[in-house]
């Protein structure tokens, strides 16, 4: 897993559910992609 | 004019009404003589002014379909333009779109938080920003 590399996955674990529920818009519990693509334009400008 | 005066009333009137018939009669012959030249004069320009009438609905609709055209032609990438309000170019949605779909197998158009994790999980390799949420994390 390549995750292991750069994070653990108890790391992931507590991160991706947050992740997840903010971008989450409508709470259906899926992302469309226009959802992913807003989590990850976020997730970029956070990390930058 | 004395033979005129010299003519009974009804004479008089019967020559004045004669008169006026001819005179009536020869006005009308002018007249609609001068209405059928206008006539035939208007109804033989009349098409002249039709023709630019049919025309200008056909450059209308050249004007609609060069219009239309440019857009249609160009086609590119169904998700053009989907990045613009997060700043990313047309590639870099493209190349989130490709991961995205890689985990979204069964093709619904949606990911849930498992498949989510694996399109970040995808995405560490090849997003050189993403390196960084290890530091993230530490923070």
């Amino acid at each position: 897993m390549n995750v292991g590399d750069k994070a653990t996955e108890k790391q992931l674990d507590g991160w991706v559910p947050r992740e997840f529920s903010a971008a989450d818009s409508d709470g259906g519990g899926a992302l469309s992609f226009t959802d992913f693509l807003g989590a990850y334009a976020k997730l970029k400008k956070r990390l930058k | 004019m004395d033979f005129f005066l010299a003519l009974s009333t009804q004479a008089k009137v019967a020559v004045v009404a004669s008169l006026l018939v001819f005179a009536a009669s020869i006005y009308y012959l002018f007249f609609s003589s001068a209405d059928k030249k206008k006539k035939a004069h208007t109804s033989t320009s009349k098409p002249a002014p039709t023709k630019p009438k049919e025309q200008a609905p056909k450059k209308d609709e050249e004007k609609r379909q060069e219009k239309e055209s440019p857009s249609s032609s160009a086609g590119g990438s169904p998700r053009a333009g989907l990045g613009k309000p997060h700043g990313l170019s047309d590639e870099e949605v493209d190349e989130v779109f490709a991961h995205f779909s890689q985990v979204d197998s069964v093709g619904s158009g949606m990911v849930d938080e498992d498949e989510f994790r694996e399109v970040i999980d995808l995405a560490l390799g090849n997003y050189p920003f993403l390196e960084d949420l290890e530091n993230y994390y530490m923070r």
